[in-house]
């Protein structure tokens, strides 16, 4: 019998019926702590994670009869269409066409344990996806087909219709068979103003030469607690290559880990992160060069102003013998305001000689030459910093592959800088 | 070519030797009586006793940290000796009194004393375990006003100043090890500069630590009033024991105004044999304040000894203008682990600091850089700029980056860059067809890895320290 450690009942409590039906990963779920500052991956979140370990949280419960309209989803140029409300896929919202080589379909706890074990392994120790693993509802799975060209975008969007206090854990198993091909964007909006929490567990596959392109656009309301987990297996020859952005949310968290467990791999993770207000936004990635010849690259970039406060932990793993890897991380962080704060952490951890990993980080504000520069062929200060900031950040946008997004995505960024 | 390099770095420690010297050693063990009798037997003022009794009490409630990348079997405390003295019968007049035996051991490590004086102008305050020996060149120094003597002396001598400044910049309750040290500590060194003084020399310390069992532990303090400026250097070897030792130092500096203080370390103590049995485990506590407006404090060290090492020089830039530095070689080899690096913390406007860290590893052995950069909301125009590479040599090492970068004033900037490669083998092959063998092609590759800290080194030390990484690295690369 594991000792059962104190749990913050108000964000337990909401899927304890799910809980109850998966004992295994209850008990490892009631075997963790809830992270604190203590812990050195929240080090700089406390006030954020005692905020919410305080919160009574309810199950959401799905508005009905939305319009697609209402849902205000960015315009993605996409053949299909997965749309969850407050946790629950939307059969109406949704639009899966027949004919294309994927499939969608509801995920079940079967298919999870089929998960490869470097996969199922991601996340271990970690009380948010304990947490999703145990009580996660309403999941689906979406598979394209070996050898098959997804034919296009995949826009998945879980949409948080802003019950009061409302909880969700979405989940997502992304499987892309040997040699296929998938371009997905994931999108999370917030209808309204009530403080929400929702602890998305994302997990993508990425087969023998498959190629993935991923897209995350997160908008959640701006009083909401967003804790998002990525996992990412790329076996031998695979492509996966991501883009995040996180314009919404009062604290919002991603993890990502990426286990790369072949040669001839190619990985990048890349991030945007606009913050103003108060908002706080932490961004931690692994990086996992398990095997001989890889290649990764990772731009993350913060813009804080307001109060606004960026974290950043980027680790790059080379284990033993996973020679050749070239690895590249650089993250860039640009304070506008007074009381912005930025922290980073980049890391690298190396085992192996035969390698070339470089990685950089940087935190300061705009050059005041170039807004002088700007001033004196008449451009305002204000739109002087505007344009250059978001000239800063759109070095990222450049490497969104689906021009939809880009646009969407310059389109908040455009906003959230302004 | 992995074997050549093999052969170079499997040389024995050079200066594996025992001193066969007749010492005053207290029973292993740790209590407030024992810390009673060491105040006791140094003759130490009431304000030293109670500063180790706090210190011991604080130590009590505080646990051995774990958070470093270093994995080692815990000492145990109530095993070591806290005091060893070399039988001192009378004070020294000359160094032709001093133990002939001594004596030889400088002569072994290189630092005739006597040729010292008279061929380098360096005086050298030669700490042997815990009680120092001789100190030369005293009277030049005191002509100009610099007060540089042991630690214990400082205490009998200018208690007003060891009381003002003793765990100011490291306090009791800083770590683990400072608060050990700051309860049991028996000797070290003070440097005092008068305001506007330049000292005329570089001033040098050699520690050795010898008797088995005995763990040591020194405290420095170095005060520069306005306007002074001094330059000090440290040099560590040790002899050869299988039973790990451990050496737990706090320095202190402080630098007021327009003062500058350069502090170099070489430490290539006992770093155990080839499977990694013995060696020393060295806990450092290393923090400089610049207390002043427009004060200077520079670290470098050169890190090629010790089983464990666990070292931070750390600068506190509270004076506006004020600039701290950290120019850093380590080394590792088989099983050694160093986990090391610096804290810049930025309080001032317009504070400066820059790190520079160069960490090689080899063989079975782990290389940690962890730093922290802090610019603090009122650090207005603050500026940092890092760099920290690793080089990789051999394919069972690791390197290990953790920066930390809190930035909380946006008119500051912070640059940081890290890299990890290996000797490449196109470097390799453009110097061996130049006829140049691979030995010297790679010895010739790791001096201008590390040259922009050789370059901070004072002239002695910077050809000592690029010795030191040949014997290191021989035959090793490959």
């Amino acid at each position: 019998m594991n000792e059962r450690i104190e749990q913050p009942e108000g964000l337990v409590a909401p899927f304890a019926s799910h809980i109850a039906g998966r004992s295994g990963r209850a008990d490892a779920l009631a075997a963790l702590a809830f992270p604190r500052r203590k812990h050195e991956d929240w080090k700089y979140v406390g006030a954020q994670l005692r905020a919410l370990k305080g919160k009574t949280f309810v199950a959401a419960e799905a508005a009905p009869g939305l319009s697609l309209d209402a849902l205000g989803l960015s315009a993605i140029d996409s053949i299909a269409r997965l749309v969850f409300i407050d946790g629950a896929p939307s059969d109406t919202l949704s639009s899966i066409p027949d004919g294309l080589d994927l499939r969608v379909s509801a995920l079940t706890d079967a298919a999870l344990a089929e998960r490869p074990e470097a996969l199922a392994t991601s996340f271990e120790g970690d009380w948010f996806a304990a947490l999703n693993e145990a009580g996660w509802s309403g999941g689906s799975l979406l598979e394209v087909g070996k050898n098959t060209d997804g034919g296009g975008v995949v826009h998945v969007a879980f949409v948080s219709t802003g019950g009061a206090s409302s909880a969700t854990l979405p989940r997502l198993l992304v499987r892309a068979a040997r040699g296929s091909k998938l371009q997905l964007v994931e999108e999370h909006v917030g209808l309204g103003e009530a403080e929400t929490f929702a602890s998305p567990f994302i997990e993508v596959l990425v087969g023998e030469n498959a190629h993935v392109d991923h897209i995350k656009i997160q908008r959640a309301s701006v009083t909401s607690h967003h804790v998002a987990r990525l996992a990412v297996h790329l076996s031998e020859g695979a492509h996966y290559r991501s883009t995040t952005a996180h314009f919404g949310g009062a604290f919002s968290r991603q993890d990502v880990v990426a286990r790369i467990d072949g040669g001839n791999t190619t990985c990048e993770l890349h991030g945007l992160v606009a913050v103003s207000g108060r908002q706080v936004s932490d961004t931690h990635s692994s990086m996992d060069h398990r095997k001989a010849h890889s290649f990764s690259d990772q731009l993350h970039k913060c813009v804080v102003g307001g109060k606004g406060h960026s974290v950043f932990n980027g680790k790059i793993f080379v284990r033993q013998d996973a020679q050749q890897i070239n690895a590249f991380q650089l993250n860039r962080n640009l304070l506008t305001s007074l009381g912005g704060r930025a922290d980073t952490k980049p890391q690298l951890e190396i085992f192996a000689d035969d390698v070339k990993c470089t990685h950089g980080a940087t935190i300061g504000q705009l050059d005041a030459e170039q807004l002088f520069y700007l001033q004196a062929r008449g451009v305002t200060p204000e739109d002087a910093r505007g344009m250059l900031t978001y000239a800063f950040a759109a070095e990222v946008l450049e490497r969104v592959p689906i021009l939809s997004a880009r646009s969407e995505m310059a389109r908040l960024l455009a906003e959230a800088v302004r | 070519m992995s074997s050549d390099l093999q052969t170079i770095i499997d040389t024995p420690y050079k200066y594996g030797f025992v001193s066969d010297i007749e010492s005053d050693t207290f029973p292993p063990g740790l209590d407030e009586g024992v810390i009673r009798r060491i105040s006791a037997l140094k003759g130490e003022p009431q304000f030293m006793l109670d500063f180790r009794l706090k210190a011991y009490a604080q130590w009590l409630k505080m646990t051995e940290p774990d958070w470093a990348n270093i994995r080692y079997t815990k000492a145990d405390y109530q095993a070591i000796s806290y005091y060893s003295a070399p039988k001192v019968k009378e004070k020294k007049a000359s160094l032709d009194e001093v133990d002939p035996e001594l004596l030889a051991i400088y002569e072994k490590l290189g630092i005739p004393l006597h040729e010292q004086k008279m061929l380098s102008n360096v005086a050298v305050d030669a700490v042997f375990d815990s009680v120092s020996i001789a100190t030369t060149f005293r009277k030049t120094l005191a002509e100009a006003g610099v007060i540089f003597c042991s630690f214990s002396e400082a205490v009998k001598d200018y208690p007003e100043i060891i009381e003002k400044y003793l765990g100011t910049v490291v306090p009791i309750a800083d770590n683990y090890f400072s608060a050990l040290n700051s309860a049991v500590f028996t000797d070290g060194s003070f440097v005092y500069i008068p305001k506007g003084v330049r000292s005329p020399m570089e001033l040098s310390t050699y520690f050795r630590i010898n008797t088995e069992n005995t763990g040591q532990f020194e405290r420095t303090l170095i005060v520069a009033e306005a306007g002074s400026h001094v330059s000090y250097l440290e040099g560590c070897t040790a002899p050869q024991f299988d039973t790990n030792q451990l050496h737990a130092a706090v320095v202190e500096l402080i630098a007021h105004e327009d003062a500058e203080i350069k502090y170099s370390t070489v430490q290539n103590w006992y770093a155990g044999d080839k499977n990694g049995k013995g060696g020393i485990y060295n806990f450092v506590t290393k923090r400089g304040l610049c207390e002043g407006a427009r004060s200077k404090i520079s670290w470098t060290q050169v890190e090629a000894g010790s089983a464990v090492t666990w070292k931070y020089p750390g600068c506190i830039l509270k004076g506006d203008d004020s600039v701290g530095e950290f120019y850093s070689v380590a080394v590792t080899n088989n099983h050694q682990q160093a986990d090391t690096g610096t804290k810049m913390i930025h309080l001032g406007k317009r504070t400066r600091s820059k790190i520079i860290s160069k960490g090689i590893s080899a063989g079975q052995s782990h290389n940690s850089y962890r730093g922290q950069v802090k610019i603090a909301p009122g650090a207005e125009g603050a500026r940092n700029y890092s760099e920290c590479d690793s080089m990789l040599i051999g394919d069972r090492c690791g390197a290990h980056t953790f920066p930390y970068i809190d930035v909380a004033n946006p008119t500051a900037q912070v640059e940081h860059e890290a890299s990890t490669s290996k000797i490449g083998e196109e470097q390799l092959f453009y110097f061996k067809s130049r006829g140049i063998d691979e030995e010297d092609a790679i010895s010739m590759i790791i001096s201008g890895f590390c040259k922009e800290v050789f370059h901070e080194l004072p002239m002695e030390f910077a050809v000592e320290a690029q010795k030191l990484l040949g014997i290191k690295l021989e035959g090793s690369v490959g």
